[in-house]
């Protein structure tokens, strides 16, 4: 597959502060691709660069052949971006909001603009409100638009900054299910950044792990949660008054730690999973024990982050705002 | 893309938020004109002021008793006895009256009507043009045989319109309002809605996308220009409504729509040009009425300027509002808009628009990065 993003060395500096410090990542054609980081670790910075909105301090970035530097024209018209604040405007119907945009992607053909308008609509569930006004839309209705309008142009790389924040469980996974289609059924690259492990893992093919400003792992969510151990979790949920019987069965067949936490039996297993998997639940069975679940699972993405950035997400987030806002207060 | 549909698809979504808040935007159209000049143009005294003249008395006999009471019958003239000549004439070049009536020592004997020589100054045409004819008038009705002279002195006087008998209070405000009105209009419409588009994100938004920069400073100020002199027309209709006349005939409404997209021009590049630095609307609204509001006020809206002390009458001088504002009255009062002060009115406002029209492109190219 070929390289569509190139990002060489990459400085950005902001006065004193460093925003990203010689980030070096390539994206490949056709990828859903995840920049996962707290709060101020740099995602929107990486993308406002890529995206031609901020100038690089220092470095190269090519997308899709053109240097966003030398050819930013060039590089507006092959991608897209939706941003973390839902840019619609309010006192638009869906329809204006699309049109408008239309002809800013210099759609002048007027047939074509009222055809994309309507794909637009249709792709943001909102052909019922088409001449409703965008400020009485709900927000999961508004980012959707905003989606919409993204797509106006029909790029070949479309970055979503935090698509996902504030949306409500429902909406989330409708995005989610939006973003799926957008990469494998109409072949677009995909960027992503977010805060939240689980999206990550659940989306990307591939993903980069930044904080400070400093590219701290890439690779696909196995890849990353392989980093960190390479044992299997186990977890059982017996019925209640089975709870010590289990473990210390575990303990004497096994010979693993185990930790009890809620009712829930946890234990590191290092080796192949299906072979654990059937000793235990044939133990199980042969002792007659109830069991309301069994599991085996690789480490989530949350014990990835702390391996790497020495941190957990919430942590490092608090750490970066307040940073950022001594920087505020300085200037 | 190109520039020119790039502004017209973003002035066009100007266009139908305005249209979206119709209802607000008219109201507040009509309002604050409303307000002032129903207000101001009818509870004051409809007369405010008087042509002032004054007379020297070189022959007193019944032809100048009958001259003088038919002056003064006519209501529209405050008569000021001078004794002789010269000091008349140097209170007309200093502005303290606005004609002065010199009746001749009579050559034919006491009892004979007596020559008289109407002095006015040229550079104050429209107080003086009313002056003179009535003047004339009256001192041709009390003898075929007076000979009347009509003199004009160049002076120093400056000029501005004054309003009178025949001239109502109500038609000098229009003119003053109808500038105001498209000035505020300009100044909190074309700003106001960068620095919420700026809130929103819109601006980044359109800055991404293929969309030539400029487009948005443009459409913004078009749409500033397109509201305000909207707004000016219907504070126009307001005065007109409450009888106020347009002397020069309803051809010169042109005219004045031409001047109010002028000014309106200028106010909304102003207008963005602070909104380019400006984060918040509310430290906006202090910056816009810091500037607005004195040159308002100087801009003579309310009274003549010639009633300012000397340094108020200089930033007078350099407030294009008062430019507006003169041409506006000289359509609607005199009905006279001498060659001269029509290509001092467009030039000053030509070169004020442009001015910060330059300013403001440039300005804004650190806002679009």
């Amino acid at each position: 597959m070929k390289d569509i993003i190139k990002i060489e060395s990459l400085v950005k500096r902001f006065g004193d502060f460093v925003a990203l410090n010689n980030i070096n990542l390539t994206i490949k054609e056709g990828e859903l691709f995840g920049i996962l980081g707290p709060n101020g670790a740099g995602k929107t910075t990486t993308i406002n660069i890529i995206a031609t909105l901020t100038k690089p301090t220092e470095g190269r970035v090519i997308v899709n052949g053109y240097d966003v530097v030398k050819n930013p024209e060039g590089v507006k018209k092959t991608i897209n971006v939706m941003t973390q604040e839902t840019i619609v405007e309010p006192d638009l119907t869906a329809r204006q909001n699309l049109d408008l945009f239309a002809r800013l992607y210099g759609i002048t053909d007027k047939a074509e603009r009222e055809r994309k308008v309507m794909e637009g609509l249709e792709r943001a569930d909102l052909v019922r409100f088409a001449d409703r006004y965008a400020g009485s839309f709900s927000g999961g209705m508004q980012r959707r638009l905003a989606l919409s309008m993204s797509l106006i142009n029909d790029p070949k790389i479309i970055i979503l900054d935090e698509p996902t924040v504030g949306l409500d469980v429902q909406n989330r996974v409708r995005l989610w299910e939006e973003i799926k289609k957008l990469n494998k059924e109409e072949n677009r690259t995909v960027i992503l950044t977010t805060q939240y492990l689980e999206e990550a893992d659940a989306l990307c093919d591939r993903i980069a792990i930044i904080d400070h400003g400093q590219i701290k792992a890439i690779g696909t969510a196995t890849e990353l949660k392989k980093l960190v151990s390479k044992s299997l979790i186990i977890e059982i949920i017996p019925q209640k008054d089975y709870i010590e019987k289990v473990s210390s069965l575990l303990k004497e067949e096994f010979e693993i730690e185990i930790n009890i936490e809620n009712e829930r039996i946890t234990a590191l297993y290092e080796g192949d999973p299906l072979e654990i998997a059937g000793k235990i639940t044939d133990l199980l069975r042969r002792k007659k024990i109830p069991v309301n679940s069994f599991s085996i699972r690789l480490p989530t993405m949350d014990d990835v982050f702390i391996k790497l950035t020495g941190a957990s997400l919430r942590d490092s987030a608090s750490e970066s705002n307040n940073l950022r806002a001594n920087i505020m207060a300085r200037r | 893309m190109s520039i020119v549909s790039d502004t017209i698809a973003l002035y066009r979504r100007e266009l139908l938020i305005f249209k979206k808040n119709l209802i607000t935007n008219t109201a507040r159209a009509i309002i604050f004109p409303a307000v002032l000049i129903l207000i101001f143009g009818n509870l004051g005294n409809n007369y405010l002021s008087h042509t002032k003249i004054a007379v020297v008395e070189y022959t007193y006999n019944q032809y100048v008793t009958q001259l003088l009471s038919s002056i003064e019958s006519t209501g529209q003239f405050d008569v000021v006895a001078v004794t002789d000549q010269r000091s008349a004439l140097s209170m007309l070049s200093n502005g303290t009256v606005d004609a002065v009536l010199v009746i001749e020592p009579s050559s034919n004997g006491i009892s004979s009507p007596p020559s008289v020589i109407i002095y006015y100054s040229d550079t104050n045409f429209e107080v003086s043009g009313v002056a003179v004819s009535a003047l004339e008038s009256a001192a041709e009705s009390i003898s075929k045989s007076a000979q009347v002279a009509i003199k004009s002195i160049n002076s120093n006087v400056q000029s501005s319109l004054v309003f009178s008998k025949q001239i109502s209070y109500s038609s000098y405000l229009t003119g003053g309002i109808v500038v105001m009105v498209a000035v505020f209009g300009s100044v909190f419409g074309a700003g106001v809605t960068l620095i919420t588009d700026k809130q929103i994100g819109f601006i980044k938004r359109v800055s991404m996308s293929p969309a030539n920069k400029n487009a948005i400073l443009l459409s913004k100020i078009l749409y500033g220009l397109t509201v305000s002199t909207l707004y000016g027309i219907i504070a126009l209709a307001i005065g007109i409504l409450n009888g106020a006349q347009i002397a020069a005939g309803p051809i010169a409404i042109t005219y004045i729509v031409v001047i109010l997209a002028l000014i309106s021009l200028g106010f909304s590049s102003l207008s963005t040009l602070i909104a380019v630095r400006i984060n918040r609307v509310d430290a906006f609204t202090i910056f816009a009425n810091v500037i607005t509001l004195p040159l308002w006020l100087l801009s003579g809206a309310f009274f003549p300027t010639t009633a300012f002390p000397k340094p108020l009458q200089f930033i007078s001088n350099i407030d294009p509002m008062t430019y507006a504002s003169q041409g506006i009255r000289y359509l609607m009062i005199s009905g006279y808009y001498p060659a001269n002060y029509q290509i001092l009115d467009l030039s000053i406002l030509i070169g004020f628009s442009l001015v910060l029209f330059i300013i403001a492109s440039y300005m804004f190219k650190s806002v679009v990065k």
